[in-house]
């Protein structure tokens, strides 16, 4: 009978194995489901995280231990790096790079936005964080959460949930830090800066796209060849035209599946132990230092390569920091701002030029970081 | 700590970002050059001889 005493029965239940710091993660999890909801941030990622923050953080449900149900999606999920070239697959499919073929020079601008990624790899430096765990807090500048995790995962796993959950909190919030930095680097005259409409790009060019860049990519950044030939592959799909169904299934019912587990899988790396420290306090700030300076770095390039081009071929600036990625918000904040100045302008087709290349050149800063510290 | 290897993983990190995207900039110009080319001639080969 001793199995069946009131006492053992209360032992194995989780009112006794509480922590402080585990109702501090319930709050945590559920400021990340009210954002997601209320805010409408982020959600299809930020809801599975906040919940998973919040259901990992309950004592002898054994779901994170070897074995458990979210330790499954974990570790065949995100630990295999399964999870992230497959989200890729769908991003490729959904992507148009049809802008930035047609222009191949704003291409540039997304290789110059990535400055964010190593201003805030230095200041992680400063604050004493390990190389490694430097560049998993710096690829956040990225604004991509698939390289972030991906990167977190290869160079500092114990920051994995802390650093998504800031990727993708900030590249929620986009439209907030953007703005007054386009506005303090750029001229009222720069921010007028009407361009030509981009030409119409042939449908070869298009399909030869996914595999001329996959192919430089793979030779010149091996180890950005996972995250990049699935983003090809699903551009592929896209342009090719002759595998609709499959294209369907990747930005859609593939790239949703991957979505949720992916969620769940990082929100529920984030243990009270884990995620109560200062240092957590430090990767958000950091956060903020990168997606600043890979805005200012994109702006910066825009108007450089304007000392060099011809006043009918100039670049509007605040197409620059459509370099950062976050696709397609970047470049709708571009757009929106570029209309306060003169309503006319147009900008959205030119800054998805940069959008779409800076996920490319993301996703070489996070190889060249793995090449080097990996 | 000596800052020499941050600064190389900046140099090469940064550098290979522009290198990479030049060289698929680089290589989108010339393929576009090249399709140009077979298209113009595709196209006189089907225009009728004028004599």
């Amino acid at each position: 009978m001793e199995h069946f005493s009131f006492n053992t029965v209360l032992m194995k239940t989780g009112l006794l194995n509480l922590t402080a710091g585990m109702v501090f993660m319930w709050l945590v999890g559920s400021f990340f489901i009210y954002l997601a909801i209320k805010k409408n941030y982020e959600p299809l990622l930020l809801l599975p995280i906040g919940f998973g923050i919040f259901a990992a953080n309950f004592p002898l449900t054994g779901l994170m231990e070897k074995g458990g149900l979210f330790w499954i999606f974990y570790h065949y999920g995100v630990e295999w790096e399964l999870l992230p070239p497959v989200i890729f697959l769908g991003v490729g499919v959904m992507t148009d790079f049809g802008p930035l073929i047609s222009n191949p020079k704003l291409i540039i601008l997304g290789g110059a936005a990535q400055f964010g990624v190593y201003a805030a790899f230095f200041t992680a430096i400063i604050l004493g964080f390990t190389m490694k765990e430097a560049a998993s807090i710096g690829i956040i500048g990225g604004a991509d959460g698939p390289t972030t995790i991906y990167l977190t995962q290869n160079l500092a796993p114990h920051l994995l949930g802390t650093n998504a959950v800031a990727a993708y909190s900030y590249m929620a919030m986009v439209p907030l830090i953007q703005p007054p930095l386009m506005r303090l680097f750029t001229s009222k005259e720069e921010r007028k800066i009407r361009m030509k409409q981009p030409k119409p790009v042939s449908p070869a060019l298009k399909i030869v796209f996914p595999i001329i860049v996959a192919g430089v990519g793979a030779l010149l950044v091996p180890p950005s060849g996972p995250l990049l030939a699935m983003l090809m592959l699903g551009n592929l799909f896209r342009e090719s035209g002759v595998v609709q169904r499959l294209s369907k299934t990747a930005e859609n019912e593939l790239i949703n599946i991957t979505t949720i587990f992916l969620g769940i899988a990082v929100g529920a790396t984030m243990s009270a132990d884990r995620f109560l420290r200062f240092d957590s306090i430090k990767i958000f700030i950091m956060g903020l230092v990168a997606f600043a300076f890979s805005t200012v770095g994109g702006i910066f390039m825009a108007r450089i390569m304007n000392l060099f081009l011809a006043d009918d071929k100039k670049i509007n600036p605040l197409i620059g920091a459509a370099g950062v990625s976050a696709v397609p918000m970047a470049a709708r904040v571009a757009q929106k701002v570029g209309q306060e100045e003169n309503k006319q302008n147009y900008l959205l087709m030119h800054a998805m030029g940069p959008n779409v290349a800076g996920v490319i050149g993301t996703l070489v800063a996070a190889g060249m970081f793995m090449t080097t510290l990996g | 700590m000596s800052w020499i290897k941050p600064l190389l993983v900046f140099v090469y990190g940064y550098g290979a970002c522009f290198v990479t995207l030049a060289t698929i900039m680089i290589a989108i110009l010339i393929t576009k050059k090249i399709m140009g080319w077979i298209h113009e001639r595709s196209k006189r080969k089907k225009e009728p001889l004028k004599v």
